[in-house]
């Protein structure tokens, strides 16, 4: 459904359990270790922003281009096939179904422009027709279920419509103008959201677009295969207020006992609401909350391994999260050599007649249903 | 593009082109998996194929995919390639794109249900439930019976409660529909209502830009809602009620309430003000005023109304403004019907923020407190069994390339070669009878819907069902959105 995530495509079809990841990964995991798998994800997710960017697409229709490449690597794999390929088709895909349609052709200039000048990739690159051809693969191998329920909705909801409309002019931002009235439907205790008084809103915007970088950054892991959107979205307000300093000096200062929920309905007077009593009044399950966390922070580590781009939060704040082993991991060029290796070592397998899960039919991943 | 041979596409790469061959290979074809019954209808996107699943084909392939019934029929919903040479993948078109999305994610007894989507050939085939009529068919069938008769109110009611308990659906999950008329709302031979063609309906859920940045025209223009006749830059699900009124209105009456003759789009590729329809409006429900509709005056096109009533009252000065007559038709259409009376003037709201809701409307009083209640069925309370839809030969159509969007063999085949056996006959040519004036109607809704399997035959047939129609002063043929 559109409007129901536990009636949607994206919970009843496509969040799978950590072995379904594991086995989808078996062939490529023959040709590259699993960090070299992990840096390549992250270097095609940077590359399918990079182009949003240059398409000036907004950053709701690249996570859901991200999310369609990941979903299409569950059934593919990268020794055997394009992912130059794939990278601009997503995106043409993404900008129909989020209603900014864009031609193929400025797509290809783009793509062919964006390899040349920021990759210096040698290759052939993609013309319009392979674009408008893979479209029909690629939504094959998506079993046609399109439509994405992104984190940043529960974003906006739960960090409040002040906080929201204030984004307004960023540049990777997720959706503004938030409604609450749905909010209900996520949450069965329909409390209210995490607001913040009026002469605290610059903080609550640098708090929420903070939260968004972190959404984004969650969008170069698994997370969008393996949790659903809501708990990553409040993996992101935790990890927002721990690293957030502002932030955490006034949950310090906050009284232990609580100071109850700001709503719409209550006047500006009424005191500052408790993050930590918000947090806890949610009726989310916090151990996968917890691991949420943990992965991401993983994930900037591992990030900070190599160089492929930039995080968008910032994780200097997470120095002691990340060992300085600035130097020796995977730089961009790396991942276009390894990419090529692998596909090098596929194709003489492929002679000596290794088989590979492409020759297959498309087995549906497992999807595991957690309550 | 920079690519030195001729030869472009996946077959360049080869790996892709590897790729290709592994899942094109592996792939069951629509021609292995239906059979088709023949044609219903076609339209600007593609056409439309009676089918009967194989019994071999039963399972759902793919995760999201519904189970088949052996021996049920479906229809099959076959896009053309986007012309551009003819050659070559185009890409699916937005409308195609929207259908898919959209109608993976819902599941409601009153919204037509997609059984599958296969790709084939260049071509989409969406593979839908199969609906035995739809609300155009029954309109007609009516609107041509001799003595004309009324529908019963039974089934009126049945057929417009089930409609909005789709559309309810529809908007409580932010899709609007965008296309309401008769001929998109089917009802399958058991009487269930099924909302079909959501080509136009999008999620409106917080969009990324405004609606009218996206299509500038929605909703076939007899249907068309006066905030978007206005030239509104942003509406809401208010569009689709005031559509539902328009075919409550026809349900009664038996033709369509605002036919206004459609405005084309200039040179200037600027969008007309559509003056003919705001007036066919205005004629029956008077002019709006600001006390009704406080934010009228902001509409774009406000001033091209004000002109209009000063132009009536320069040219009739002893009728200077435009009346509401709803009265008239009220009476003559629902006399003794008050709760029935309300909820159409209730859906014919000038203020789209005052306008009846869907859910509102399902607990209105017509349908909760006054009697007939309705029924599941929409059928249960039908004096005759409406004629089944037509079908004629496919020749060859469903299962032909892409690229064979040709005019058909002019070579005559039988017509009409419809499957069920308690099928009326085909209409005989100049044998006037009621189910002559069935062209036009078709399962997604869309009107020329060749009835005839030759060209002449369809010509011939067009040029008496005019003078048909003309007779009945219903020259003109439906409209719907280029």
């Amino acid at each position: 459904m559109t409007s129901n995530f536990w009636a949607s495509s994206h919970y009843n079809h496509w969040i799978i359990d950590r072995i379904s990841l594991g086995q989808s990964r078996e062939d490529d995991l023959k040709y590259a270790t699993a960090e070299e798998l992990a840096v390549i994800s992250i270097f095609f997710a940077n590359m399918i922003a990079r182009l949003g960017k240059r398409l000036g697409i907004r950053a709701q229709v690249v996570a859901t281009a991200i999310v369609y490449f990941k979903r299409y690597y569950l059934k593919n794999n990268f020794c055997e096939t394009d992912p130059y390929v794939v990278v601009p088709t997503c995106l043409y895909v993404a900008t129909k179904i989020e209603e900014v349609p864009l031609h193929f052709k400025p797509i290809a200039t783009e793509t062919k422009n964006m390899y040349q000048q920021d990759y210096g990739l040698q290759i052939t690159m993609p013309d319009p027709q392979s674009i408008a051809e893979m479209e029909f693969y690629l939504l094959e191998d998506l079993d046609f279920h399109l439509i994405m329920h992104h984190p940043y909705r529960t974003l906006m909801q739960l960090c409040g419509e002040s906080s929201a409309s204030r984004s307004g002019g960023e540049s990777e931002e997720g959706e503004a103008g938030e409604g609450l009235v749905d909010a209900r439907r996520f949450w069965s205790t329909g409390k209210g959201t995490l607001q913040f008084e009026e002469n605290a809103r610059s903080q609550a915007w640098c708090v929420a677009s903070f939260d968004r970088h972190i959404v984004n950054d969650t969008l170069r892991g698994d997370f969008c295969l393996l949790y659903h959107p809501h708990l990553i979205a409040i993996a992101a307000i935790f990890l927002t207020l721990v690293l957030d300093d502002d932030a955490r000096a006034r949950i310090d200062q906050t009284d232990a006992p609580a100071r109850g929920y700001a709503t719409r309905s209550k006047a500006p007077s009424d005191p500052l609401p408790n993050p930590v009593d918000f947090l806890a009044s949610l009726n989310v399950s916090y151990g996968t909350v917890a691991q949420i966390v943990q992965e991401i922070i993983s994930l900037w580590a591992l990030w900070g391994r190599h160089q492929v781009g930039e995080a968008d939060a910032d994780r200097n704040r997470l120095q002691s999260a990340r060992p300085g082993s600035q130097g020796q991991g995977m730089s961009d060029e790396g991942v276009i050599k390894k990419l090529l290796e692998m596909q090098r070592a596929r194709r003489k397998d492929e002679g000596q007649g290794v088989p590979s899960r492409l020759f297959e039919k498309p087995k549906p991943p497992k999807v595991v249903k957690k309550p | 593009m920079a690519v030195s041979s001729t030869a472009t596409g996946l077959d360049t790469n080869p790996l892709m082109a590897a790729y290709k061959r592994r899942r094109d290979t592996s792939r069951l074809g629509v021609a292995s998996k239906y059979e088709s019954q023949g044609f219903i209808s076609s339209g600007t996107y593609g056409k439309v194929y009676k089918v009967l699943l194989l019994p071999q084909a039963v399972a759902a392939p793919r995760p999201g995919d519904l189970k088949g019934e052996a021996g049920a029929f479906y229809a099959v919903k076959k896009f053309k390639p986007e012309k551009e040479g003819g050659e070559g993948y185009t890409g699916l078109s937005q409308s195609a794109c929207r259908e898919i999305a959209l109608n993976r994610e819902i599941g409601h007894e009153n919204v037509i249900a997609l059984r599958e989507v296969i790709l084939e050939m260049k071509a989409v085939f969406m593979v839908f439930e199969y609906a035995e009529h739809d609300f155009l068919q029954v309109i007609h069938f009516h609107s041509t019976s001799h003595p004309r008769s009324v529908l019963p109110l039974g089934v009126l009611k049945s057929l417009l409660y089930q409609l909005l308990n789709g559309v309810a659906y529809l908007h409580s999950n932010f899709i609007m529909h965008r296309d309401l008329k008769p001929a998109n709302i089917l009802i399958t031979d058991d009487g269930i209502v099924k909302i079909g063609d959501l080509g136009l309906a999008r999620v409106f859920h917080r969009p990324l830009v405004p609606l009218l940045n996206g299509d500038k025209v929605v909703v076939t223009i007899w249907y068309r809602a006066p905030e978007l006749l206005l030239g509104a830059k942003h509406y809401t699900t208010a569009i689709d009620m005031w559509a539902v009124g328009c075919i409550f209105a026809e349900l009664l009456s038996l033709r369509p309430i605002f036919k206004g003759d459609e405005a084309k789009m200039d040179a200037s590729k600027k969008l007309p003000f559509q003056k003919d329809q705001m007036m066919k409006i205005m004629d029956v429900l008077g002019a709006p005023t600001v006390d009704e509709w406080p934010l009228l005056s902001w509409m774009p096109d406000y001033p091209q109304l004000q002109a209009m009533e000063r132009e009536r009252a320069r040219q009739d000065p002893s009728k200077p403004r435009f009346e509401n007559n709803m009265g008239i038709f009220l009476n003559r259409y629902m006399r003794s019907m008050d709760t029935g009376r309300a909820a159409l003037q209730e859906l014919f709201t000038w203020d789209p923020d005052k306008r009846l809701t869907a859910a509102d409307a399902l607990n209105h009083p017509f349908f909760t407190t006054d009697a007939p209640a309705p029924t599941k069925n929409a059928f249960a309370y039908a004096t005759k069994p409406y004629p089944t839809r037509r079908i004629t030969a496919d020749e060859g159509g469903l299962f032909a390339e892409p690229a064979a969007h040709a005019p058909p063999a002019q070579t005559a085949n039988t017509s009409a070669t419809s499957q069920r056996p308690a099928a009326p006959p085909a209409p005989l040519a100049g044998q006037p009878q009621a189910s002559t004036t069935l062209v036009g109607t078709s399962a997604v809704g869309l009107p020329g819907a060749r009835m005839w399997t030759t060209q002449q035959q369809a010509q011939q047939q067009q040029q008496q069902q005019q003078q048909q129609q003309q007779q009945r002063g219903m020259a003109r043929k439906r409209p719907r959105i280029a």
